[in-house]
C-alpha cells in the first residue's frame, strides 16, 4: 500500500521556472505548497536555456510574417514581464547574473529590414517600446557587429539573465517562507475526490491537495492526462552553445537574428552563450538530447558571422536542452474548466514569461484579479479541439 | 566546412593501440585512415562522434568523416588528486614531468599510487631529476625483480604507506607535507612531516579517456581504479553499432595489452565490414586474445597488492581546489551538496551546473572524478553507482573560425 503523506493545500507538480516561481508567489501568501519534481529542480528547459530574456517578439528562421500575427496576444505578457525581471535580484535577494544591456534584433537584407519594421508596428501597438535603428545610429549602439547587418529593432530593456541561478533562487525564497519540496518523486496518478481535491499518488505515497497544477514543461500533456484534459504542449530539443571567455564586447546586450536563428550575449564571466532555436535530437542507443552535427556547426557560424569577435574565440560546449512549444505558440495558464481544482501553467517561451505566468496564477489561486486577463491563454482552448 | 568523406576504418588515435590496429587494417588490405592532432600527415582534432560520423579540425577547417568501423584509441590520461596545492606551479603529473622539454629542477618528491610510480621515478632519474623521496600509498606493494633494481638506482627512499598532504608555495612549491597512512588510507596520527622541496611529481595512476566513447552513447561502468570503461564485445566492439575501442581508453594497461587491442580491434572491424571470413577472423584473433588474458591475469593479481582503503581518494581538505578551471574550491562543492535544494542529490551534472566545477576549458577532465566521488560519498552510494558527468561535444575546446562557411 501507498504510504498516505500530509495533505497539502497546493501541489505543482515540475520543478521549473514556473513551479518554483509559483511556489514562492505562494508561500509568501502564507500558501501551503509543496513542489514535486521527479529528479531535480531547474534540469530541463528552465536550465538548459541560454538565459535571453525576449521582451520583443522572438522570431523563427521561416515564416516571419505569419508568426509576428500570431504572437500579437501575447505581447501584453512580454510587456508585463520587462516590468518584472528587474525586481526580481532585489526580492528575491539572489544574485541572478542579471544584465540589462539592450536587446537587438538585426536583419542583413531587405527583406529582414522590412520584417523588422512589420514586427515593430505590432509590438508598438501593444506598448512594447521597440523602434528600428540604422546606420551611424546601429553602430553605436553595437560596433561588435558585422558590416553586413543593415537594420535592427531595439529594445532597450532587453537582456539576459543566468538561467542556472533563476529557478534555484525563487525555490530558496519559497522554501525559506514554508513551501515543502520532493525531488526524484515521480507523479504517477491524480485522482479527483468526490468530495473535494485530489489524490495524489507519486514515487513515495499518496498526498491528498486540494488544488494542483501541472508546471512540467514538455512533460504537461502527460500530467493532464492525469486528469484527462489536452494540454496542448509539447516538448524538443534545442541545443546552445558556450565559447571561452573573452574581455567585455557586448555589455548586457541581446542580440538575436530576425531571419537566420540567433541569440548572442556574453555571460558575466565573458563566455558568449549561442542560441537560436536550432533543434537537436534524441540519440537512438542512449536516449539522451544531442545537438546534431548540422545544428553546432550552422549555429556556431551564424553567431560568427553576425558578431565577429565569436569567429576569434574557441568552443567550449554544446548541449542539448529541452524546449517547449504550445499548438499556438502561446502560453498556457488557468484553471481547466472540465476539473475544477486542476491547473495549468505553461509558456513557449517559459523563460522570458516564466515567473509572469507563475505570479498571474499566483493572483488567480489567491482568489485575486489577475494583473493581466489571463482567459486569452486558458488551457480549455485545447479542449475544443480534442 | 569541407564535405563528408566515407572511409571502411578510421582509427581515433595514433598511440600505441591506434597504430596497432592501422597496421593489422594495412595487413587485412582495409581502407582505413588515422585521426590524431600529432599526426605526421594531416593533423587532425577529433571533437565529436555522431554514430560512425566522426567531426575533426584539420588545417583550420571542420569536417567529418562516415566510416563503416570507429575504433577509438583514445589512450589515458593521469589521474589527478586533489591536495591544498595541487594546482601550484612544480607540481606536475607524471607524463607532464616525462614529456616536458626539462626534468624537473631541484629536490623534486614522487608521490602516488601503484606500478607506474616505479617506472615513472626510473624514467626521472633517467632524465636527469634528483629525486629525494618516493611515497607510495599502498602498504605491501608486489614490485618485480626488474622494478626493484629500478628503484636502487633511482638513488632515492622508498616509502610505503605514505602519501601527500599537501604543498605550499609562493611563486612554486616550496614545501610539502607527508604522512603515513593505513591501509584504509587513513592519515596516521603524528605521522606528518614537511620538507623543502623545489618539485612534486604525482603518479597515482592513469584514467581511460573515454570522453569520445562516452559522447558517442557507449554504455560505460565506472570501474575501479580504470574509471569510466566501456562495455565491450569480444571484438571490443561496444554497445553503439560500429564503434569499438581498443587499448587505454577502455582501461590503462601495458603496451603490450594495447598492441593487441589495436589488432584485435582492426580484425573485428575486418569482419565487421565483410573483409574476412568468421574462421579467418577467430584463427587471428586466438593468439591475441591468450596474450591478453595473460597480461590481464597478472595485473590483477598485482592491483589487489596496490589497492588502497576508500579514505584514500576522500577530499578532506576544504581549502584545495577541486576545479582548477573555474577555481572551485572542495569547500564550495560541499557546501552545494548541503543546500536545501539539494534534497536527496545524486546527480554530479546538478552540482556542476551549481557551482560551475567542471566548465572550464578542461571540461571535467581533472575534477570530474572527485566531484562524482564527493557527490557519492553525500549521497552514500558507491561511485559505480552514480551517473557520470555528462560529456558534450566538442570534447576538447575547437576554433569557431573552422565553422565558417
Amino acid at each position: 500500500m501507498a504510504e498516505r503523506l500530509a495533505a497539502t493545500d497546493v501541489a505543482i507538480v515540475g520543478g521549473g521556472i514556473i513551479g518554483c516561481s509559483l511556489a514562492w508567489y505562494l508561500a509568501r501568501e502564507g500558501v501551503d505548497v509543496v513542489l514535486i519534481d521527479r529528479r531535480d529542480v531547474n534540469r530541463e528547459a528552465s536550465g538548459t536555456n541560454a538565459g535571453s530574456l525576449h521582451f520583443q517578439i522572438w522570431m523563427p528562421s521561416e515564416d516571419g510574417e505569419a508568426w509576428i500575427e500570431r504572437m500579437r496576444p501575447q505581447l501584453v505578457l512580454q510587456r508585463e514581464a520587462a516590468r518584472l525581471w528587474p525586481t526580481l535580484e532585489a526580492e528575491l535577494e539572489a544574485d541572478l547574473g542579471f544584465r540589462f544591456g539592450g536587446g537587438l534584433m538585426v536583419g542583413d537584407s531587405d527583406a529582414d529590414r522590412a520584417l523588422l519594421e512589420r514586427k515593430v508596428a505590432a509590438e508598438n501597438a501593444a506598448g512594447v517600446p521597440t523602434r528600428v535603428v540604422v546606420d551611424e545610429e546601429l553602430r553605436t549602439l553595437a560596433p561588435f557587429l558585422s558590416d553586413e547587418i543593415v537594420a535592427a529593432s531595439y529594445h532597450p530593456e532587453e537582456g539576459h539573465a543566468n538561467s542556472l541561478l533563476v529557478a534555484p533562487a525563487f525555490l530558496r525564497a519559497a522554501i525559506r517562507a514554508g513551501a515543502r519540496l520532493l525531488t526524484r518523486t515521480e507523479v504517477v496518478a491524480i485522482e479527483r475526490r468526490p468530495a473535494g481535491g485530489f489524490d495524489v499518488t507519486t514515487s513515495r505515497g499518496v498526498r491528498w491537495a486540494s488544488r494542483v497544477v501541472s508546471a512540467a514543461g514538455a512533460w504537461s500533456s502527460e500530467i493532464g492526462a492525469m486528469v484527462g484534459v489536452p494540454i496542448g504542449t509539447a516538448g524538443f530539443t534545442a541545443i546552445v552553445s558556450a565559447t571561452e571567455a573573452a574581455p567585455p564586447v557586448m555589455h548586457g546586450m541581446l542580440v538575436q537574428h530576425v531571419s537566420r536563428g540567433l541569440t548572442l550575449k556574453q555571460a558575466p564571466p565573458g563566455n558568449f552563450i549561442i542560441g537560436g532555436g536550432w533543434r537537436g535530437t534524441i540519440d537512438e542507443t542512449s536516449g539522451r538530447r544531442i545537438p546534431t552535427y548540422e545544428s553546432l556547426t550552422a549555429n556556431v557560424a551564424v553567431a560568427a558571422r553576425t558578431v565577429p569577435v565569436v569567429g576569434r574565440l574557441r568552443l567550449l560546449r554544446t548541449w542539448a536542452g529541452t524546449g517547449v512549444d504550445s499548438e499556438d505558440g502561446m502560453p498556457v495558464v488557468g484553471e481547466c474548466e472540465r476539473v475544477p481544482g486542476f491547473y495549468v501553467a505553461e509558456a513557449g517561451f517559459g523563460f522570458t514569461l516564466g515567473p509572469l505566468v507563475a505570479r498571474l496564477l499566483a493572483e488567480r489561486l489567491l482568489g485575486r484579479e489577475t494583473g493581466v486577463p489571463i482567459e486569452p491563454f486558458s488551457p480549455d482552448r485545447f479542449v475544443a479541439v480534442a | 566546412v569541407t564535405s563528408v568523406r566515407r572511409v571502411e576504418l578510421a582509427i581515433v588515435g595514433g598511440g600505441v593501440a591506434g597504430t596497432a590496429a592501422a597496421t593489422m587494417a594495412a595487413e587485412l588490405d582495409l581502407e582505413h585512415v588515422v585521426l590524431d592532432e600529432r599526426a605526421m600527415v594531416d593533423p587532425s582534432v577529433v571533437w565529436g562522434i555522431w554514430g560512425t560520423r566522426v567531426a575533426f579540425v584539420r588545417d583550420g577547417r571542420a569536417g567529418s568523416l562516415d566510416a563503416g568501423v570507429v575504433i577509438l584509441a583514445t589512450g589515458s590520461r593521469d589521474r589527478s588528486v586533489v591536495f591544498p596545492g595541487w594546482t601550484l606551479p612544480g607540481v606536475v603529473a607524471l607524463s607532464e614531468a616525462l614529456t616536458a622539454d626539462k626534468p624537473p629542477p631541484g629536490r623534486v618528491l614522487v608521490v602516488g599510487n601503484g606500478p607506474g610510480l616505479v617506472v615513472g621515478a626510473a624514467l626521472l632519474h633517467a632524465r636527469g631529476a634528483r629525486l629525494v623521496a618516493i611515497l607510495e600509498a599502498a602498504a605491501t606493494p608486489r614490485l618485480t625483480a626488474r622494478e626493484r633494481a629500478w628503484l636502487r638506482r633511482a638513488g632515492a627512499p622508498y616509502s610505503t604507506a605514505h602519501s601527500i598532504i599537501g604543498a605550499t608555495g609562493r611563486d612554486n612549491v616550496e614545501r610539502v607535507e607527508t604522512a603515513a597512512i593505513d591501509r584504509d588510507g587513513v592519515v596516521r596520527a603524528g605521522s606528518r612531516t614537511t620538507a623543502k622541496v623545489d618539485a612534486i611529481v604525482t603518479a597515482f595512476g592513469r584514467l581511460a579517456s573515454s570522453e569520445l566513447a562516452r559522447l558517442a552513447g557507449c554504455r560505460h561502468a565506472w570501474v575501479e581504479p580504470a574509471g569510466h570503461v566501456p562495455e565491450r564485445d569480444a571484438w571490443l566492439r561496444t554497445t553503439v553499432p560500429g564503434i569499438s575501442v581498443s587499448g587505454d581508453a577502455a582501461g590503462p594497461s601495458q603496451p603490450g595489452a594495447a598492441v593487441a587491442e589495436g589488432q584485435l580491434g582492426a580484425i573485428g572491424a575486418a569482419l565487421a565490414l565483410g573483409r574476412l571470413q568468421p574462421t579467418e577472423a577467430e584463427r587471428r584473433a586466438a593468439p591475441l586474445r591468450r596474450r591478453l588474458a595473460r597480461i590481464r591475469r597478472v595485473e590483477d593479481l598485482r592491483a589487489g597488492a596496490f589497492r588502497v582503503g576508500p579514505a584514500f581518494l576522500r577530499l578532506n581538505h576544504p581549502d584545495a581546489v577541486l576545479c582548477p578551471c573555474e577555481d572551485v574550491t572542495v569547500a564550495q562543492v560541499r557546501a552545494s551538496l548541503a543546500d536545501p535544494l539539494a534534497g536527496d542529490l545524486i546527480d554530479p551534472n546538478v552540482v556542476k551546473v551549481r557551482t560551475r566545477a567542471g566548465m572550464g576549458t578542461c571540461q571535467g577532465r581533472r575534477c570530474g572524478e572527485h566531484l562524482t566521488r564527493l557527490v557519492a560519498e553525500h549521497a552514500g552510494r558507491r561511485i559505480e553507482d552514480i551517473e557520470p558527468l555528462s560529456v558534450r561535444p566538442p570534447i576538447v575546446p575547437i576554433p569557431i573560425e573552422a565553422f565558417r562557411p
